[in-house]
C-alpha cells in the first residue's frame, strides 16, 4: 500500500473532493495542512508551486483535476468503462465552468461589482446549473442513482462538495428533484456521513 | 467502427486538439463546422448548448475536456497506466491554467488593459510557462522523447496546439531546448506533418 500525502492548506477549496475520495475509499492519508507562514517555506519545493499537491510515495502529483482523477482511478470512482469515465469527466468540465463564477466572484474587488456577481450566482447561475445537473443525472437510472453507473463517482462526490462549499458563500436555491435525492444520498453515504460527523466536531 | 462527428465553429479553437486527436488515430470523423446563423438554430439541440461537442453515433458528448480524453483513451493516446493517465491530467491541467491568461486579452475590451496583459503574456506567462513544461518534459527519458511513456499522447498534441494558437496572435519566446525538440517531433509525426500540410495555418 503506497503512503499517500495530501497538502493543502487549512481549508476545504480544492482539496476537500479529494479528503471525501479518500474517505469513500476507505484509504488512510496525512491531511497535511499548511498555515500561509509553513507554505511560504515550503512552496519552492512543491512543483508548479501550488497547492493541493498529492505525494504518493516519493512522488508528487499537482494540479486537482490530475490528483482527483488519480485517486478515483486507483480506488474504482471513475466509472468502468470509457463511456463512464467520459461521463465523470462532463460533469467535472461542467462544474469547472460553474465555478469560475465563484472564483470570479471570490476574486472580486469593487464591492458594487462583487454584489452584482453575488445576485448573478444566485439567481442565473446557480438555477442553471441544477438545471443541467438535474438533466445530465436523469440519463442514468431516470435520476433516481448516482450519476454514473450503479455506484458512487467523483461525480456524486464533487457535486455534493460544490454545493456544500458554494453555500456558504451564497444562497442556494431549491434542489430539483432528482439532485435533492442524489445530495442525501451522498451526504448518507456511510463513510461520507461518518466523515461529515467528524468534520462537523472539527468546527465547532 | 462508430460514425464520429465533431461539431464545432469554422476555427481552431478547442476543437483543433481534438481534431488532431483523430488524424493521429488514423481515425475518420465528420469535422462539422458551423457557421454562426447555423448555430443559432442548432444550439438548443446540442447538451450544454456549447461547443466542441462530439457525437458518438446517437450519443453527444459536451466538454472539450471529457472529449479529448475520450478520444485519446480510445485510440492508445493516454497513457497505459494510472501513473501515465495522471500525467497527461497533470499536463492538461498545466495547460488550463496558462490559457485563462491567453483568453483572458481576447475577451478584454479595454485597449489599454489588453496592451498590458498581451505584454504580461509574452514577458511573464509564456516564458514561465515553456519553463514548467521544459521541466515537466526532462522528467520522462530526460525530455529526448514525448511527454509521457514512449509514444505520441493527447499531451504532445496539446502542447503543440497551444503554441500553435498563441503563437498567432502573440510573440512566443524561443522554446527551450527540450521542449524545441518536442514541439518539432510532434510537427513531423508523419499523421501530423500531413494534416498541417493540408491545413496550411
Amino acid at each position: 500500500m503506497p503512503a499517500y500525502k495530501l497538502m493543502y492548506f487549512e481549508a476545504k477549496g480544492r482539496a476537500e473532493v479529494i479528503r471525501l475520495s479518500f474517505a469513500v475509499a476507505g484509504q488512510s492519508f496525512e491531511d497535511k495542512r499548511y498555515s500561509i507562514e509553513e507554505w511560504y517555506k515550503v512552496k519552492q519545493a512543491i512543483p508548479q508551486h501550488q497547492l493541493p499537491c498529492l505525494q504518493v510515495d516519493g512522488r508528487f502529483i499537482p494540479q486537482s483535476g490530475a490528483i482527483m482523477r488519480y485517486i478515483a482511478r486507483e480506488f474504482g470512482l471513475h466509472g468502468d468503462n470509457n463511456d463512464e469515465n467520459t461521463r465523470v469527466d462532463v460533469i467535472l468540465g461542467a462544474s469547472d465552468d460553474f465555478l469560475k463564477n465563484v472564483m470570479s466572484w471570490y476574486y472580486e474587488k469593487d464591492e458594487t461589482k462583487k454584489e452584482e456577481i453575488n445576485k448573478n450566482l444566485e439567481e442565473t447561475k446557480l438555477p442553471q446549473f441544477f438545471s443541467l445537473l438535474e438533466s445530465i443525472l436523469k440519463e442514468n437510472d431516470d435520476g433516481d442513482g448516482y450519476f454514473v453507473g450503479k455506484k458512487i463517482s467523483l461525480a456524486d462526490i464533487l457535486i455534493y462538495d460544490i454545493t456544500d462549499q458554494t453555500s456558504s458563500v451564497a444562497k442556494l436555491p431549491a434542489f430539483p428533484p432528482k439532485l435533492a435525492g442524489l445530495i442525501d444520498r451522498v451526504k448518507n453515504y456511510s463513510k461520507i456521513k461518518e466523515y461529515l460527523a467528524k468534520r462537523e466536531k472539527l468546527t465547532q | 467502427m462508430p460514425a464520429y462527428k465533431l461539431m464545432y465553429f469554422d476555427t481552431k479553437g478547442r476543437a483543433e486538439v481534438i481534431r488532431l486527436a483523430f488524424v493521429v488515430a488514423g481515425q475518420s470523423f465528420e469535422d462539422k463546422r458551423f457557421p454562426m446563423e447555423e448555430w443559432q438554430t442548432v444550439k438548443p439541440t446540442i447538451p450544454q448548448k456549447q461547443l466542441p461537442c462530439l457525437q458518438v453515433d446517437g450519443r453527444l458528448i459536451p466538454q472539450s475536456g471529457a472529449i479529448m480524453r475520450y478520444v485519446a483513451r480510445e485510440f492508445g493516446l493516454y497513457g497505459d497506466n494510472n501513473d501515465e493517465n495522471t500525467r497527461v491530467d497533470v499536463i492538461i491541467g498545466t495547460a488550463e491554467d496558462f490559457l485563462k491568461s491567453a483568453i483572458a486579452i481576447h475577451y478584454e475590451k479595454d485597449e489599454t488593459k489588453k496592451a498590458e496583459l498581451k505584454k504580461d503574456l509574452e514577458e511573464n506567462k509564456l516564458p514561465q510557462f515553456f519553463s514548467l513544461l521544459e521541466d515537466i518534459l526532462k522528467e520522462n527519458n530526460d525530455g529526448d522523447g514525448f511527454f509521457v511513456g514512449k509514444k505520441i499522447s493527447l499531451a504532445d498534441i496539446l502542447i503543440y496546439d497551444i503554441t500553435d494558437q498563441v503563437g498567432a496572435t502573440a510573440k512566443l519566446p524561443a522554446f527551450p531546448p527540450k521542449l524545441g525538440g518536442l514541439i518539432e517531433r510532434v510537427k513531423n509525426y508523419p499523421k501530423i506533418k500531413e494534416y498541417l500540410a493540408k491545413r496550411g495555418k
